[in-house]
């Protein structure tokens, strides 16, 4: 217990952060072991096992080698030092990685394995005392056993009259790394560790997959010389794919030229010509429909006896005998009920009573151009009225006067037109 | 108490070093220097004698923690300098003043609580081959009563009071002189 008296206050957020950071590490080495982890997480965590593997095969080869090469050491020792380097990773918590680098500095300068690891030991624990990275105090201590203290004694100053250089220090800072090993840092080692197993398994199989399809005549090379050949206008497929690309580009060609000559307006615009081809299309299919429904209905009409509406409705345009159908009243009424509407909304088709041989008129709006009704029955006329006191005539190979002679009747049937003057366009 | 905050106190200090291996040292000195007037104060407003001794408690505490001038000598007051960062906390003292006996300091906050007993009865405890527990005393209520009497608490602040913003001035001069000079080499 004591009392302070604060004079001057500093801002510094690195302790926290570096608190958080520890707790940030354990929720990665939880998320590393798959906790309630998705099936591409799984996958991830293997992809970055087997990187963990390779990595950790590539320094443990770079240190065997060391070992073989200054100390020649033995299968059983390498083995040995392996199993030496991984526990002092999990007693310490510091990656091996990290301490194979400080190993192989001993025993090029030892040129002994079990001396090299008795210096690895002391050096993480006077890093760990002196807070300095273990790569200098490794070197420091390198340096030392070869003669040169001057690195050593300017980290422990109390050294500069030691005559046993390491058995003092030893005594100074032995034990301290494993005593002061953080808990966050030995359970990401392990977790590391574990992710390093778990590659070891995995890796010769990406190893394998990875040297079947890169050898010789593999799919790497088969699918790259399919791509080469592709590109190649001399070979087959390269003759092929042009063909193909030569194909599409005049099916497409052909195609705008077909949809051109399909418009309406004699443009040659092909857009214009498409739409104007699915409308026939679709005025197809409402002929068809309309045909099937008056001829059922014509069979009933006669199965029940009704031989004069069978009649009318076979005498009658297809359009207007399917419309009665519709309606459910007779083919007559239809006509005078479609005639009112058509006057009384300004367009649409004007009926001509069939008994009279005159051709049905279409009025308003621009023309329907539907076929198999109106004046489209016989497929000669094709008439077309506006409303704003202008009429325009289109007469197609049919006989003009029997059209004059339709809209002539329908005038003086019905009191006259509801538009004021004709024009005639075309032949 | 001290509403001045540094920013950049580790960095200055580490950029101090970069310049001159040892300039660290002497801004330390230098601040511990300056803290010395509150210091005098403090020391000067610690009681001399023994305030504990009390009708109800005559004889002295030699043992304990919590006895005057045991171990640490009651009037032991040290400035501080701490540059390390904290786990818990953002903003931590940089420059104080630390009272560091145990009994000087009960002294000092004798009677700054409630005063409410926290737990009428003590926790079980050893006695004679069992174990029992007794009611709070009320030692520590005639204790906080003596040093209050004997005007033997909250001392150390008002001791302070009146140097300490002149203190507080000083050492942020200091420091702004020592910045300056990293600053100047940087740029």
């Amino acid at each position: 217990m004591s009392v302070i008296v604060k004079l001057l206050s500093k801002f510094d957020d690195s302790g926290i952060k570096k608190a958080k950071g520890s707790f940030g590490g354990l929720k990665k080495a939880i998320g590393a072991i798959g906790i309630g982890v998705a099936i591409s997480q799984v996958t991830d965590l293997l992809m970055d096992s087997a990187k963990a593997a390779s990595a950790d095969q590539k320094s443990t080869q770079l240190l065997n080698t060391q070992l073989v090469r200054n100390a020649n050491a033995t299968k059983a020792q390498i083995k040995q030092s392996d199993k030496f380097i991984e526990k002092l990773s999990l007693q310490t918590g510091i990656m091996d990685d990290d301490l194979r680098p400080s190993m192989g500095k001993f025993v090029r300068v030892t040129k002994d394995v079990n001396k090299a690891q008795q210096l690895l030991t002391l050096s993480l624990d006077a890093s760990a005392t002196t807070g300095k990275p273990l790569e200098k105090v490794s070197t420091a201590i390198s340096q030392a056993f070869i003669g040169n203290r001057k690195q050593l004694e300017k980290l422990f100053p109390t050294l500069k009259t030691s005559k046993d250089l390491f058995g003092d220090l030893e005594k100074i800072v032995g034990g301290a790394a494993i005593q002061q090993a953080d808990p966050f840092s030995k359970f990401n080692n392990s977790m590391d560790i574990l992710k390093e197993k778990l590659g070891n398994l995995v890796l010769p199989l990406i190893e394998d997959f990875v040297s079947e399809i890169t050898k010789p005549g593999g799919a790497i090379e088969q699918i790259g010389r399919f791509f080469e050949q592709a590109a190649d206008p001399k070979t087959d497929i390269g003759k092929a794919f042009k063909s193909l690309k030569e194909s599409i580009k005049l099916t497409f060609d052909n195609l705008q030229a077909l949809f051109g000559l399909m418009d309406p307006n004699g443009g040659n615009n092909p857009t214009a010509g498409f739409a104007n081809s699915l409308q026939m299309i679709s005025d197809t299919i409402g002929t068809i429909t309309d045909g099937l429904t008056v001829t059922v209905a014509t069979f009933q009409k006669i199965g029940a006896g009704d031989y004069n509406g069978a009649i009318a409705l076979l005498t009658s345009d297809i359009g207007l005998g399917a419309e009665s159908v519709r309606r459910g009243i007779g083919v007559q009424d239809t006509l005078k009920a479609i005639n009112a509407e058509t006057m009384a909304k300004g367009f649409g088709t004007l009926y001509a009573d069939d008994s009279s041989g005159a051709n049905n008129v279409i009025i308003g709006g621009k023309p329907t151009g539907k076929l198999g009704t109106g004046i489209f029955a016989n497929g000669k006329n094709n008439l077309t009225t506006t409303t704003n006191n202008n009429i325009t005539i289109q007469v197609q190979s049919a006989d003009p006067k029997a059209v004059v002679d339709a809209v002539v009747k329908y005038g003086k049937a019905n009191g006259g037109l509801p538009f004021a003057g004709f024009t005639s366009k075309g032949r | 108490m001290a509403d001045d905050v540094v920013y950049n106190a580790k960095e200055i200090l580490k950029a101090l070093e970069q310049l001159q291996p040892g300039l660290k040292k002497v801004l330390v000195r230098e601040v511990k220097f300056a803290a010395k007037p509150a210091i005098s104060a403090i020391k000067d407003a610690i009681p001399k004698t023994n305030p504990y001794i009390s009708a109800v408690r005559p004889v002295a505490n030699t043992r304990g923690r919590l006895g005057w001038n045991v171990k640490v000598k009651a009037d032991t007051v040290k400035p501080s300098f701490k540059t390390k960062a904290s786990k818990k906390f953002a903003v931590t003292s940089l420059v104080s003043i630390v009272v560091s006996s145990p009994a000087t300091a009960l002294a000092d906050v004798a009677g700054k609580g409630s005063g409410a007993v926290l737990n009428p009865v003590t926790k079980a405890y050893d006695y004679k081959g069992g174990t029992r527990t007794h009611r709070t005393t009320t030692q520590g209520r005639k204790m906080i009563n003596h040093l209050r009497k004997k005007r033997a608490s909250n001392f150390v602040y008002p001791a302070v009071e009146k140097s300490l913003p002149m203190v507080q001035a000083e050492i942020k001069l200091i420091l702004e002189k020592y910045a300056a000079k990293v600053n100047r080499k940087l740029n």
